[in-house]
């Protein structure tokens, strides 16, 4: 019903679009109405998903991959152009948000990602270019629960971070049976304050919503209680056991490591029902050449190793593709950085792009949405109290915090509850939500435009003699991600690229390092098959490969020349032996 | 002098063997012992065979709620011996040791890769394709997928090696073994440091299919599952899983083993070893936290097991793989469980005596031969079924299968023994003898003392015969039979599961018993009473190993006042014991305000569930 309803308003929205905008600016109307100054639940997100597929039917399709812990549909939109080829036969961008559910702007960043690309084919010339030799897999909500719960149960700015997967976190054979508790009704879990001789807190003068510590030698008179909540399980700690889960950001193979060596790590990698659904989606898609996976916050641009003991699995020339990418991504987003999680964070073993990076030889980020930096574009690093009271009386209005009011607590007696709401950090404010999501896409549409483009560049063909003819050609990448990453060329991850030569017998066959180089460097010994040469190196991003094949057959035969690769589109070409 | 043609029981083991796993065990025992016994299916492999858990306990509703020992085999399917003896385990168990079935369950997963065992019949047997899952893997990553599987070039039934003497330059062949000084059929790595030349090149039986210079790279399968848990697992390996626990059947014991907090000791039959000779202990993985053998904490318990081990089976060594990827080294080290591994059966020790029977793996080898051999088929049965076995129609065999599993183990190690080659042991009860010509040779080389072995039992290696290969001319092909240096021989099977049967008895013998004492209460005026409780490990094990205080996966044993926390006075309304020492006695003491006339104090031990006890308060005035 709620989806008829959406569907309803979303096909209304189109047939009211106004001529009139079109006589002031070019603009591309989308079939899909949304707005991004605000926020969407999960089941709008999934509305939107299936909208999508109604309007652009020959670009979008969705695909349920699996069920959450709690059964609900993980729905992925593909984005391809069926008639320049199938999605499996591209390059393909992963996309995903909400791994961490309360870091929400992720999802609406991918649903911007699917508005903008959907309206933008066969309007924007650049755009439509890249979506004909690339598809998308896009997956907004990973952890659908607790996006969910988030929105609708209470919360603040950090909780309903892992999945509902229930865990004893008090280790008293009860799961989940403590969380917080909304007991001022805010929709927002907050603080609970307590007035007491000895406390260590004092609300400040000139505004009395702020407490600030005292000094050892002075009075505050008020404790804080920590977040809002009761002792349900009567065990004499309040808030200790709540809703779930495993940190899914830490379920991943590569590097994975127990709880007691990474916290939330799960049981074993790919324990949880969303990690595995999206783990054999990919390893189902060895064209996935790329992926970003967003977060929040801080502002960055983030690539492995999550730990020291994986620098190794970045070897120099998938480094330079790393910087090339990232420094541009630096310059198309203001405040974000490129930095190193495990350097410039900390360690994390088990991550998700860890695993696509490292395991699978994906070339992968991930964005942190939103910095503080962004509230007053200026040189403040992290506001403090007052600035952030500024920002959140005048420009949220005073939204974005819940008054201090009176509260007859069963254990502690008469407290105050209140403060900043859920709304109050992490999340992009709405009104700058658009540009937020604008230039991320646009980032990482400008990483998936860098995924291996193969043609075939200078041929020159020699005649030997007699029937014997030498025939040097180059493969080329102009793209700056080359088809096999340095790491999956070491460690033998996925398959090599395959050059393959018929139409006439090849006596023997392999590269030159330039068109000068008289002797070739033979890919398989005499007596094998030398018309089918494994390429496990691939082709470098920018670069170009020389292959030279030695063939004998009469002048005027026509070579068929093919090229494969697991993450480009495969080039074919007809050389005539001629001089 | 060595074996020829048709001596190949290692690989006929396997086949026979492996075929006989899909069928319930317990042929010999009593309907009375058999009521001790559940199995049910704890999930399906990837092609859908069951993945059967044995149940052992007097009590089929308790037996969750008892402390518990689980012990896997078949996770290397060509490891045959592990199946087999725990099969014979239930039976053993249940009717000689009901007794402990009171107090203790024991889990028993037989085979967890039926999928790898269902294909032991088919031939030419192969080393390593059967230890794999059927799932598809590009092993040479040549974008062919299983096209250069090993091929039976001289038709004898089995995959063994190929040797070249001196390859001809150009042919892509690279020598690399020389023959060992005291034996030329075994092969040795030249020493390079010494100006040796090598002499051989050295490889799987069988041809470059794809003509990419490699023989038998890219067989079919799969998955090793004893390389596929999370421990330590290999996330750049052809053979271990796109990721831990993709498998279905390994992922459905993994996940029932998380949800059975009565277990207590996990003990593997696999080709790893942790009881002959206990893991090195403190050494660590890169991240300086998970023990790469077992916490130094835990070295005592694990002497104690393996003395115990030694005494029960006499398998004073025994050769082990590396543990990464292992299941017991995940139950352990992730899970926080005590877990054993061992290979049951080594190479005997061609060192002793020259006229003892070959070496017998236990004090009880003995027993077994002597014992009275049941009525059974004729000679000329048997050499029908082999004869069928060998050349019949695929419902012919089945059927034949289906006859071999229904009948008792005596018989089908009698039919086994014939079948590959040896003398009838019911016509001649006394062990075969050692080849008067065999050669005894001293050397700390395993394959040494494996070949004089084989030169005992007159199987378990091909002789090197030349062979025109099509590709590389003039060939030898010959070597140890797939399986052999593996599998214990067929009519050991039931000694080894005796002494198991024993070792097992000793093992839950040594398990952490949980005392709860006889609480007590003083009075302390006003309606104020202290109320104390004793709990105290008499086993011989510590409640739970040292890992388990990293790992923190179970429960600790809970103690809860039933009283509103509001009235504890002095102590936690909730007292968590995480790790008992043997001997260790633990007083929790509450001050509590009651005006009740009794207290309640609940008490849930993980490997036996909960139980309460009723002070009277009245009692401390």
């Amino acid at each position: 019903m709620h989806r008829l309803i959406t569907a309803a308003l979303i096909s209304s929205a189109a047939i009211c679009s106004t001529p009139s905008l079109t006589l002031a600016q070019a603009h591309t109307e989308s079939k899909v109405d949304i707005a991004f100054n605000r926020y969407y639940s999960f089941e709008q997100l999934v509305d939107f998903m299936y909208a999508f597929e109604r309007e652009y039917p020959d670009l979008v399709t969705t695909e349920v991959i699996g069920k959450s812990q709690e059964g609900r549909d993980m729905v992925l939109v593909t984005i391809n152009n069926p008639e320049t080829g199938a999605d499996t036969d591209k390059p393909a961008m992963w996309i995903d948000g909400s791994i961490h559910a309360n870091e929400i702007q992720a999802s609406e960043v991918c649903l911007y990602t699917i508005w903008y690309l959907t309206k933008s084919y066969g309007s924007n010339e650049m755009l439509t270019e890249i979506m004909d030799r690339t598809a998308f897999y896009i997956l907004p909500v990973v952890n659908p629960d607790s996006r969910v719960y988030w929105f609708e149960e209470p919360s603040t700015p950090n909780s309903s971070r892992a999945n509902k997967r229930p865990i004893d976190s008090d280790r008293d054979g009860l799961y989940d049976e403590d969380p917080p508790n909304d007991l001022d009704g805010d929709g927002s879990i907050t603080a609970m304050w307590m007035q007491e001789p000895g406390g260590r807190w004092r609300r400040n003068e000139r505004d009395p919503r702020i407490f600030e510590r005292v000094g050892p030698d002075e009075e505050g008179g008020w404790t804080y209680l920590g977040s809002e909540g009761t002792d349900l399980d009567g065990d004499g700690r309040i808030n200790e056991d709540g809703p779930g889960g495993d940190d899914m950001n830490r379920n991943w193979p590569g590097g994975w490591q127990p709880n007691y060596v990474q916290r939330g790590a799960g049981e074993y990698a790919l324990q949880n029902p969303e990690t595995k659904s999206i783990a054999d989606f990919i390893l189902s898609r060895p064209n996935i050449a790329a992926a970003q996976s967003y977060h929040n916050t801080g502002g960055m641009i983030l690539r492995g190793p999550g730990s020291p003991t994986r620098a190794d699995m970045y070897p120099r020339a998938d480094l330079a593709v790393y910087d090339e990418l990232a420094r541009t991504g630096e310059e198309m987003i203001p405040y974000y950085r490129y930095l190193i999680i495990y350097e410039d964070l900390y360690t994390v073993h088990g991550g998700f792009v860890n695993w696509t990076a490292e395991t699978l030889g994906i070339v992968s980020f991930t964005n942190e949405l939103w910095t503080t930096e962004k509230y007053f574009q200026r040189d403040v690093r992290r506001p403090n109290d007052e600035q952030q009271w500024l920002w959140r009386d005048k420009l949220a209005f005073g939204d974005l915090f819940t008054d201090y009011t009176e509260y007859d607590h069963p254990e502690y007696g008469t407290v105050l509850i209140g403060g900043p709401n859920k709304w109050s950090a992490r999340s992009t404010p709405t009104f700058m939500l658009e540009e937020e999501c604008h230039r991320n896409f646009a980032f990482t549409t400008y990483h998936a435009s860098e995924m291996a483009e193969l043609r075939f560049g200078e041929t020159r063909v020699e005649k030997l003699d007699g029937d014997l003819w030498s025939v040097t050609f180059e493969i080329r990448n102009d793209r700056v991600i080359p088809t096999r990453t340095a790491q999956a060329a070491n460690r033998g991850i996925g398959q090599p690229d395959v050059l393959m030569v018929a139409g006439a017998e090849v006596i023997t066959s392999g590269t030159v390092g330039s068109w000068r180089d008289k002797q070739i460097n033979r890919a398989n010994p005499a007596g094998q098959d030398q018309s089918r040469l494994l390429n496990n190196r691939g082709i470098g991003g920018k670069d170009a490969t020389m292959f030279r094949v030695v063939v004998g057959a009469p002048a005027g035969t026509e070579l068929e020349v093919s090229y494969s690769a697991e993450k480009a589109r495969d080039i074919s070409t007809t050389i005539t032996l001629e001089d | 002098m060595p074996t020829r043609g048709r001596r190949i029981s290692g690989a006929l083991l396997i086949a026979l063997a492996g075929a006989a796993l899909t069928v319930t065990p317990l042929p010999a025992a009593s309907a009375q012992d058999r009521a001790n016994v559940s199995t049910r299916t704890i999930g399906l492999s990837g092609e859908s065979r069951n993945i059967d858990l044995l149940t052992l306990s007097s009590s089929p509703d308790d037996a969750d709620s008892r402390p518990a020992l689980l012990v896997v085999a078949g996770i290397d399917a060509t490891h045959v011996t592990g199946t087999r003896v725990a099969r014979h385990l239930a039976e053993r168990l249940v009717s000689e040791h009901a007794d402990l079935l009171n107090d203790y369950t024991v889990y028993i997963v037989p085979l967890v890769n039926p999928d790898a065992a269902s294909r032991a019949a088919q031939r030419p047997i192969g080393s390593y394709d059967l230890r794999l899952t059927p799932k598809p893997v590009d092993h040479d990553r040549d974008r062919r997928m299983n096209e250069d599987g090993p091929n039976d070039l001289n038709g004898d039934g089995v995959i063994t090696q190929m040797r070249i003497r001196n390859p001809a330059p150009g042919s892509g062949l690279v020598a690399s073994h020389v023959e060992h000084e005291d034996d030329a059929r075994l092969m040795r790595p030249a020493d390079r440091s010494k100006g040796e030349v090598p002499v051989f090149a050295i490889m799987t039986e069988g041809l470059d299919d794809d003509n990419d210079g490699s023989v038998a790279e890219d067989p079919e399968g799969g998955i090793d599952l004893s390389r596929h848990f999370p421990y330590l697992w290999d996330e750049f390996d052809a053979v271990t899983g796109d990721y831990p626990l993709e498998d279905p059947g390994a992922r459905a014991l993994a996940d029932w083993m998380l949800t059975r907090p009565n277990l207590v000791a996990v003990l593997a039959y696999s080709p790893h070893d942790t009881l002959s000779s206990i893991p090195a202990d403190g050494k660590y993985d890169d991240t300086r936290r998970v023990p790469l053998g077992i916490e130094s904490d835990d070295k005592r318990a694990y002497e104690q097991v393996s003395e115990a081990f030694v005494e029960a089976t006499g398998l004073e060594k025994a050769e082990g793989r590396s543990n990464e990827g292992s299941f017991h080294g995940w139950s352990y080290a992730h899970l926080g469980l005590y877990s054993f591994s061992t290979p049951l059966w080594s190479v005997p020790d061609s060192d002793s005596d020259d006229t003892e029977a070959p070496a017998p793996a236990t004090d009880n080898a003995g027993e077994a031969e002597d014992a009275e051999t049941p009525a059974g088929p004729t000679m000329a049965e048997i050499q029908e079924m082999i004869r069928i076995y060998e050349s019949g129609s695929a419902e012919e065999q089945e059927e034949l299968m289906k006859e071999f599993n229904a009948m008792p183990a005596e018989t089908q190690a009698r039919i086994m023994a014939i079948a590959s080659g040896q003398p009838d042991p019911q016509a001649d009860a006394a062990a075969p003898e050692a080849p008067a010509s065999s050669p005894r040779k001293r050397s700390s080389d395993i394959n040494a003392s494996w070949i004089a072995y084989a030169d005992e039992r007159g199987e378990g290696f091909v002789d090197w015969e030349t062979f025109d290969h099509p590709q590389f001319g003039e060939v030898e092909v010959g070597g140890f039979v797939p399986g052999f240096r593996l599998n214990a021989p067929p009519d050991q099977i039931e000694a080894i599961a005796d002494a198991q049967t024993k070792f097992i008895a000793s093992l839950l013998g040594m398990f952490p018993a949980i005392e709860v004492g006889e609480p007590t209460v003083k009075s302390l005026g006003s309606g104020v009473y202290e109320v104390a409780m004793r709990i105290s490990n008499t086993g011989a094990l510590p409640s739970r190993p040292a890992i388990s205080e990293k790992t923190r996966r179970w429960p600790p044993i809970l103690i809860r006042p039933q009283i509103d926390d509001d009235l504890v006075l002095v102590g936690d309304p909730i007292e968590r014991i995480d790790r008992l020492e043997p001997g260790q006695q633990v007083d929790l003491v509450w001050t509590v305000r009651s005006s009740q006339p009794t207290l309640d104090i609940t008490i849930t031990i993980p490997e036996s569930g909960e139980r309460s006890v009723s002070i009277d308060l009245s009692e401390g005035n």
